[in-house]
């Protein structure tokens, strides 16, 4: 196979990577957009006014303000003011500060100083403030998600879901969200259209696919990226040339001319110790740059020994540059698309029955031979219960994976007493195999045709 | 602890503060809905990152995956490559989806071109193959490995990790630039370009015609030109040119602190380069040269002879030296009179930084036994006080050090010297030289000659 046919080989392969990561992209894309766009939705638009945002800002400001007044306040207190003097002062240095009237927020200074914690009493400063907050972490959301989407680390896009979890824990404590409870316990069917789960899984797929397109990333973006770097270098390998005026020459004339090469020339170490003022000799020594690093940290020589080793490898073996790149690794688009698409629909289903099973414990408590009073009461539904049956379904499967596990390590162990510790291929043992070859060409040479 | 302390002092207040605001019965309201919605997160989250364990648990299993490692070549010379190409097998039942190997090379080793390690995804059943070549700039004996194998799960909550204990030994020879050089200064010698550094050829009793002088009454009858008498009636003397091959025993110390210096320029690292070199010009010159390596003992011994095959003998030696153990030059010096029969110039390279009566009592001994003593020592400041980095108190250290350290080594090779021995300290840039000095020096004196 020429030269031209290895690279196309290569170029295609590499083509293929690329496409695989931009489709993973896209998917994770749309199911960012969707989660976002859900949230959104389930928000009162009142929420998304700028307005408030600013004064929820200002509040914020105002917390320093305050923190500075309270400050002053009991300074002055301490100075022998009482109460009144205190405030009036406070009043007349805040103004004098920060400049304005005697009031801040519409609400007189007096009244800040003296009462601090009713103010936020106030309903429209608590609506600017989760206002502020809720928009804030949006954008933090916003942000990381396309963050994510461009990078592909999954340290974004877990912020991105916890951003956008925070938005509507926000929202809930505002009174601002508007999701319903649209589904009774049990009814599986409605709890796939309700809202509230839809919302729910499409935040979790969006970080479940994520991490997929972490793992393809992981396993693809950097064999893209030796690709580029490795076959960069084999090009510059390639077209590298030795200069004229030759490192080595260069070494020999300067030798020549200072006289290293003389027979007990005086420049040697050896000689300068045999001073008596050696003392200031060593020291001289020290600054000066009287050592040479070594003859063969010649980096043009070494690059030519490099490039011809190359090619009297690439010789023998047309594919050296896909074996030093790896790009004969890559693993099939559309084997890899099936695999993704077929394990996040099982991950999916069985994620959708598994917290079924945890949002409605009766089944399982009833498997489980329960009392009817237990089965049938009130408290099953409650979030108490929900969690008595989830964790041990979750440490049932961890159980499982570490049974696997031990099982496994027993017959690694077994194995691993026949193999009896670590394998060694000494060089005795090639010299063995030479001579075993040497011997057997000798035999066969001797034997009679 | 009282750091501990005062820090919950301090939060404690704002504890009270939180519990205050969280007292304000308008600040929240906890509605059902939400309390739903995050109790499905945390299932989801719960679930989704426990029920894929025990699939991942059936699926990583290490031991079904096997990784060759081929050598394009097993020995080399130092500053050459070594191409290592690795090949995996999964001989599992199931594909792995993130497979990580990571194939380890020494730290002296250079990775020039290609990746020791490789991500992948790999099918049951399957072969994948990634290569890398590592330069060998250093002489020695080394392992490459192991491989460490990492199995994660498409999502990256669990792995897996096992290391392949398999290991491939590379054996390093000296550098041959030295002798390259060498050969280059000698094709210059040819040209003439360096007159005056080649010694001329000695008079003796060879075949060769050196030239005719007048008679002396010291010099034998047989000699006497009595042609040239019968022409010019004057008693003349023939004189020959004669090639005087000399016997060379090196003993190289290769205790623990031989290995002192920058990395890569040891001084046990200068001391092969000219032995090496040494060696190469001993066998050029059909002269006998032999090595014995040491520390408390004679390593190894390779005992005087020439050739190419004798010349490989003691580079094979030089690759598997190692610096350790503490030095003893008495030990030695014993073994090796006992090995050897015949004596001559017996050059010790050492950086005699063993016990002080060892030295004296080896050398005592080694010329007792008649050999003629020459001792080459690397000097430790000059391999160690090159550091440019050094900060300047460091600097000033290093030379009180060193002056300390010359009057002990003054000494030393007053002591020396009364055993008809000599000493050259040596540093990085004179060693080779002084080296090849010696041993012209003791050619041209005829030292051990055989």
């Amino acid at each position: 196979m020429s030269e031209t046919d290895v690279l196309r080989v290569e170029g295609t392969k590499v083509r293929r990577m690329r496409n695989l990561l931009n489709i993973n992209r896209i998917f994770a894309a749309i199911v960012f957009i969707s989660g976002f766009a859900l949230v959104i939705s389930s928000i009162d638009p009142v929420v998304w006014n700028f307005q408030s945002f600013w004064f929820g800002l200002k509040f914020i400001v105002f917390v320093f303000e305050l923190f500075f007044l309270l400050l002053g306040y009991g300074i002055t207190l301490l100075l022998g003011y009482d109460d009144a003097g205190a405030v009036a002062l406070m009043a007349a240095i805040h103004s004098a500060i920060f400049g304005g009237s005697d009031t801040v927020l519409g609400i007189p200074i007096q009244d800040w100083i003296l009462n601090p914690l009713q103010i936020p009493t106030d309903q429209n400063i608590v609506d600017a403030f989760y206002a502020f907050f809720i928009i804030i972490t949006i954008i933090i959301a916003l942000i990381a998600g396309l963050g994510f989407l461009r990078e592909c680390n999954p340290a974004l896009s877990a912020t991105s879901f916890f951003a956008m979890n925070i938005v509507l824990g926000l929202a809930s404590l505002n009174g601002k969200l508007l999701i319903e409870l649209d589904f009774s316990s049990g009814n599986i069917i409605e709890m796939i259209f309700s809202k509230l789960v839809i919302t729910a899984f499409m935040i979790y797929f969006f970080l479940e696919l994520s991490f997929q397109a972490s793992y393809i990333y992981n396993v693809i973006g950097p064999n893209i990226q030796r690709h580029r770097r490795i076959s960069s270098n084999i090009n510059r390998l390639k077209n590298f040339k030795m200069p004229i005026v030759q490192e080595f020459k260069r070494v020999l004339d300067d030798e020549e001319e200072n006289g290293h090469i003389k027979v007990k020339g005086k420049a040697t170490s050896a000689a300068m110790l045999k001073v008596t003022t050696a003392f200031s000799r060593v020291k001289g020594l020290v600054g000066k740059k009287l050592f040479k690093i070594s003859a063969d940290e010649d980096w043009d020589k070494m690059n030519n020994r490099l490039k011809n080793f190359y090619l009297n490898l690439e010789e023998d073996d047309p594919f050296l540059s896909m074996s030093l790149s790896a790009s004969a690794n890559t693993p099939s688009i559309s084997r890899l698309i099936f695999i993704i698409s077929t394990g996040t629909i099982f991950r999916i289903g069985t994620l959708f029955i598994l917290s079924w099973l945890a949002l409605n414990p009766q089944p399982i408590l009833q498997f489980l031979h329960m009392p009817d009073s237990i089965i049938n009461s009130v408290e099953a539904g409650q979030p108490e219960m929900i969690m008595l049956v989830l964790a041990p379904l979750a440490v049932t499967f961890l159980l499982i994976g570490l049974i696997v596990q031990f099982i496994q390590k027993r017959v690694a162990q077994r194995m691993q007493k026949a193999e009896n510790g670590p394998a060694i291929h000494s060089i005795s043992e090639t010299k063995e195999m030479d001579k075993k070859r040497v011997r057997r060409r000798r035999r066969s040479e001797s034997l009679p045709e | 602890m009282i750091s501990i302390g005062l820090a919950l002092e301090g939060i404690v207040p704002v504890f009270d503060v939180i519990v205050l605001i969280l007292q304000q019965e308008l600040l929240y309201s906890v509605s059902d809905i939400i309390v739903l919605y995050f109790l499905l997160i945390g299932i989801l989250m719960v679930i989704g990152t426990t029920f894929g364990y025990p699939i991942f648990r059936i699926q990583a299993n290490t031991e079904g995956i096997t990784v060759e490692r081929i050598l394009d070549k097993k020995k080399s010379f130092a500053g050459d490559y070594i191409y290592v190409r690795i090949f995996v097998h999964n001989k599992g039942p199931n594909a792995i989806d993130h497979l990580e190997i990571y194939d380890a090379y020494p730290e002296t080793m250079d990775l020039v071109l290609g990746e020791n390690y490789l991500y992948t995804r790999i099918g049951a059943g399957a072969k994948v193959e990634f290569s890398y070549i590592v330069r060998t700039p250093v002489r020695g004996l080394y392992k490459i490995g192991p491989t460490k194998v990492i199995i994660h799960d498409r999502l990256g909550f669990y792995e897996e990790e096992k290391i392949k204990e398999d290991f491939d030994e590379v054996l390093v020879y000296p550098s041959y630039e030295d002798i390259k050089k060498l050969k280059t200064l000698g094709a210059k010698r040819q040209l003439g370009r360096m007159f005056g550094i080649h010694k001329t050829k000695l008079k003796g009793t060879g075949m060769e015609f050196w030239g005719i002088r007048d008679y002396f009454p010291e010099d034998a009858f047989r000699y006497i030109d009595w042609k040239a008498f019968s022409r010019t009636n004057k008693l003349q003397i023939r004189e020959f040119e004669t090639e005087k091959n000399i016997r060379v025993m090196i003993l190289l110390d290769t205790s623990q602190s031989m290995e002192q210096g920058l990395i890569r320029n040891t001084k046990l690292e200068f001391s092969i380069r000219a032995v090496v070199l040494l060696s190469h010009m001993a066998q050029e010159r059909k002269d006998i040269i032999g090595l014995a390596t040491y520390n408390n003992r004679v390593n190894t011994f390779t005992k005087p002879g020439q050739g190419v095959s004798h010349f490989n003998k003691i580079i094979e030696d030089l690759a598997y030296v190692e610096p350790k153990g503490p030095s003893n030059l008495t030990n030695a010096v014993q073994e090796l009179i006992m090995r050897t029969r015949g004596r001559g110039l017996l050059l010790i390279i050492s950086d005699l930084e063993g016990k002080r009566k060892d030295i004296l009592d080896g050398i005592r001994k080694a010329s007792a036994a008649g050999y003629d003593v020459i001792i080459v020592s690397p000097f430790g400041p000059f391999f160690e006080i090159q550091n440019t980095r050094l900060g300047v108190t460091e600097k000033a250290l290093g030379e009180a050090i060193a002056e300390e350290y010359y009057e002990i080594r003054r000494k030393l090779s007053r002591d020396i010297q009364r055993y008809r021995a000599g000493v050259i300290s040596v540093g990085p840039d004179d060693f080779l030289v002084s080296i090849i000095n010696e041993y012209i020096e003791a050619k041209r004196r005829g030292i051990g000659l055989v």
